[in-house]
């Protein structure tokens, strides 16, 4: 969760805005059959800004992925332009890749579940 | 209505008791006097047999009678024609006497009118009568007429000497001239025999009852026997006054009459020569009718009471318990229940009764509903009409920096007479006022228009304040028929200068609350009320506002409001309220907001009475209180409004965890709206669309208001249709989440397209969660 307060916020803002989003791709060991789990560790505002950048990581960490998860713990917030790149990830990986957001705060699962995308990903 | 029904009820049995009882007299009545007329029949019926039986025997004895006297005076006339000298021969005179068993014989001298023999020798020589026939003196006509009917057998010529009381009977006839015999007899005997012979069977007649009898009487009108002895003899004219004999229906019915003095029936029948009168004291007929009447009476009464109680017991069942459960069901109706039913079934009738009354009370209510309904609708109709012509978004101009104004009124009835403006009259120059319409509802809300359209207008025209004021009352007073009025508080702002020029027209003194200091009734004067009458001078008064400054105009709906007790809110309770510490920094919208709830907590459940209406500003001068941002409309600005916004929300009193959750959902908001202006407002001809963001933190309630300015293409993002979210991924669209991230993110979301600027109102509350 962000470190928000009222005496540091204005700090953390600020490196924030300096850098959009921070995007850390981890690839997992190959299971055998080819394909591998990735991780994509967000840090930063996935807003309309960010959303270009965060959806071509996606596209990159597609290849031979069977499981795509997102991990939320530095995310401030998420606006539809993130949801849109979050849904097309899930209509381009198709039914049988599982996309995943871990560590999402309360506003974020609360968007979650108000835009219905608690039933297309896996939300924990 | 019960007692009604009794009083008649009873009136008609006392009448029928009545008339029944009027009915029963006459029949006991006829029934005594047919008793009367059956028994009189009877007894006259008896005494007729009788008296047939002993006519006859009657008349055989004085045949026998007769014979023996007319017998005696022939044998004496054969002795004397016979023998000459009879009358020289005193002892065959006296024997012949004894031999006939007569009283005296004489002999008399018919010229001379002397007694020349007699058996009774002082008699010689005495004077005799001769004319005949003498007079009739007995007292029993009956017998005189008999006696008299003698002659008719005999040349006899009698008399009955009044002295010796004596029958004579002479015999004239004699060979010898001038002589006659006479014989006398004991006319008292001769009588007593006579009377014997006629009377005997007609005096055992029995007396009937205690006063009544028979009396038999002859035909020429002498009683001839009686019950009453002592009238036998009299004559019948006497006794039975107003009778007459040969008129009367003899036999047929009984007659009322007077006998002898005392009121009597009697009949009149006749027999075998006589009259016979069966009679009977009225008293005695009557002896019976008071008995009968009484018991009869009495079981009347019991009749007809018990007839009584039945009937109103049965008409209570039957109708006026049926009628006073429908009269309870109709008192509830009559006091406006109208979701009462009647439901009295104990009769057809009743049944068929409720049926209607439920059926008509259904039809009124169908019809008051649609009434209320279409009256309802009305009224609501006129408050729009009439609340859309005030200004109601607030701060109306949300890129003003130097001044906030809010205002808000609460009518007391549907439609109400208060009302309030604002608008900017050029450049800096604003205008605000507040007004009440004398009345309520909606004579006042018409005049109410008619009020704020001349205000507007009037203080448009750039006339001085004054002035304004004055051509303000003449238009209110012109055709002003109703003699409604108007108070206001008119005034304008210079929000460069500070400048507050006002005027009021009989309206309540405003609060004024100096930067730092309390708040306090304003020292300002008051002028006539506008529309009462023209031609009147206003003058305008002048405050310099210092940044900081607030003012609070209000109705007296405010101070009027009452609570339960009656007890009014009142100046003081405004002032109090104003100026808790809480307070200090409230801004306009707050004020109204606490003063409004403050109003609520006083009257509890009592209504308003009056409009409650206020006006509250501040002015800022070159110190806002709202942060203000203006970027042009370009993605790259986002961060810069974020910040901008962190900035504000971070002097927000949340605790930390709060404070993130709001911070995430305003941040997402404000990201979606700003890419929303960008993409839609922005994709515009014009070169330059600039964006204004205003934010500022309410303290009453505490909420965030964030106001999104742009000057590109009108776009209402608030009528974007929701996305369906229930859709499964292959179906969803990418895109269209935004506006319903926004909605569902925050508290308020408004928009409105003004002066050629999108206005979108974001509220999000700040509460700690």
């Amino acid at each position: 969760m962000s470190e928000f307060s009222t005496s540091s916020g204005e700090q953390i803002f600020m490196e924030s805005a300096a850098k959009l989003m921070e995007i850390i791709t981890n690839i997992g060991e190959n299971n055998g059959s080819g394909t591998h789990e990735v991780t994509l560790v967000l840090n930063g505002r996935f807003g309309n800004n960010s959303a270009s950048k965060v959806e071509s990581a996606v596209h990159d960490a597609m290849v031979g992925c069977h499981k795509l998860t997102f991990d939320f713990a530095g995310v401030d917030y998420i606006s539809s332009a993130g949801l849109r790149v979050l849904l097309m990830a899930k209509k381009s990986l198709g039914g049988e890749v599982e996309v995943a957001v871990i560590n999402a705060n309360d506003v974020v699962k609360e968007i979650f579940d108000i835009s219905g995308f608690s039933k297309i990903l896996q939300v924990s | 209505m019960r007692s009604a029904i009794r009083k008649k009820l009873l009136l008609v049995v006392i009448v029928s008791a009545f008339i029944m009882s009027c009915i029963s007299l006459d029949i006991v009545d006829r029934n005594c006097r047919q008793h009367v007329s059956k028994l009189f029949h009877e007894v006259s019926r008896d005494t007729a047999q009788a008296l047939e039986t002993s006519n006859k025997r009657t008349y055989d004895l004085r045949s026998n009678m007769m014979q023996s006297v007319l017998t005696s005076l022939s044998t004496v006339a054969e002795v004397a024609n016979h023998f000459p000298d009879l009358s020289k021969d005193y002892t065959a005179l006296n024997s012949l006497r004894n031999s006939l068993g007569t009283v005296r014989i004489d002999i008399i001298d018919t010229a001379k009118k002397r007694i020349i023999a007699s058996t009774d020798v002082s008699l010689k020589g005495r004077p005799a009568q001769v004319d005949f026939p003498a007079p009739i003196f007995d007292n029993n006509p009956d017998f005189n007429s008999f006696v008299a009917s003698m002659g008719s057998y005999h040349p006899v010529d009698y008399v009955i000497d009044r002295h010796n009381r004596e029958l004579l009977l002479f015999y004239n006839n004699l060979k010898a001239p001038h002589q006659a015999i006479r014989l006398a007899f004991n006319a008292a005997g001769f009588k007593r025999t006579y009377e014997v012979a006629t009377y005997e069977l007609v005096t055992s007649t029995l007396p009937m009852g205690e006063t009544g009898g028979l009396d038999v009487v002859s035909q020429n009108g002498i009683i001839v026997n009686s019950v009453n002895r002592e009238l036998i003899g009299s004559p019948f004219a006497d006794i039975y006054r107003g009778l007459k004999l040969e008129s009367s229906p003899a036999g047929q019915g009984i007659i009322a009459v007077k006998r002898n003095g005392l009121e009597a029936y009697c009949s009149i029948y006749f027999s075998c020569g006589y009259y016979l009168i069966p009679f009977m004291s009225t008293t005695e007929v009557y002896a019976t009718r008071q008995t009968v009447l009484v018991v009869m009476l009495a079981c009347y009464l019991i009749l007809f009471a018990a007839v009584f109680v039945s009937t109103s017991h049965i008409v209570k069942q039957v109708m006026l318990d049926g009628l006073d459960r429908i009269n309870v069901s109709l008192a509830r109706i009559e006091a406006g229940n109208l979701e009462e039913k009647v439901s009295e079934n104990s009769y057809p009738e009743f049944s068929v009764l409720s049926q209607g009354i439920n059926s008509t009370v259904e039809a009124l209510k169908q019809l008051m509903e649609s009434q209320s309904l279409y009256d309802a609708e009305q009224l609501a109709l006129a408050r729009t009409i009439q609340l859309s012509c005030l200004p109601k978004y607030f701060p109306t101009y949300p890129e003003l920096e130097q001044m906030d104004l809010c205002a808000g009124t609460s009518p007391a009835q549907e439609v109400g007479g208060d009302f309030y403006d604002y608008f900017r009259i050029h450049g800096d120059l604003y205008c605000m006022l507040i007004a009440d319409v004398s009345e309520h509802g909606i004579p006042a809300a018409l005049l109410m228009m008619t009020a704020k359209t001349t205000i507007h207008d009037a203080v448009l025209s750039g006339d001085t304040l004054e002035h304004c004021v004055e051509s303000i009352n003449i238009s209110l007073c012109e055709n002003n028929s109703t003699c409604m009025f108007v108070t206001a508080f008119v005034a304008t702002l210079n929000v460069s200068t500070g400048e507050f020029r006002f005027v009021n027209a009989g309206h309540c003194r405003p609060l004024l609350r100096r930067n730092d200091g309390l708040w306090e009734e304003a020292k300002v004067g008051s002028g006539m009320i506008l529309g009462g009458l023209d031609n009147l001078s206003y003058n305008a008064e002048s405050w310099f506002l210092n940044p900081g400054d607030k003012i609070f105009l209000y109705t007296d709906g405010v101070t009027e409001a009452l609570n339960k007790k009656g007890e009014m809110f009142g100046t003081g309770s405004l002032k109090i309220v104003l100026n808790r510490p809480a307070c200090d920094n409230y801004d306009p919208a707050s004020l109204i907001n606490l003063v409004h709830d403050e109003l609520d907590k006083f009257s509890a459940d009592t209504a308003w009475e009056d409009d409650v209406t206020m006006v509250a500003l501040e002015y800022h001068g070159n110190h806002p209180r709202a942060k203000f941002l203006r970027v042009p409309a370009q993605a790259n600005r986002l961060d810069e409004i974020l910040h901008f916004i962190d900035a504000l929300l971070n002097e927000a009193k949340l605790d930390n965890y709060s404070m993130n959750k709001i911070k995430s959902a305003v941040y997402t908001a404000v990201d979606d709206i700003f890419t929303n202006i960008v993409s839609y407002a922005a994709d515009s001809e014009h070169e330059a669309v600039e964006v204004t963001v205003r934010a500022e933190i309410q303290d009453y309630p505490y909420q965030l208001v964030l106001h999104f300015i742009d000057n590109g293409h009108p776009y209402d993002p608030t009528a974007v249709a929701p996305p369906d979210v229930e859709k499964s991924y292959e179906e969803r669209a990418c895109g269209g989440l935004g506006i319903y991230l926004v909605k569902k993110l925050t508290d308020q979301m408004t928009y409105r397209y003004t002066e050629g600027r999108n206005i979108l109102r974001l509220v999000k509350k700040l509460e700690n969660i």
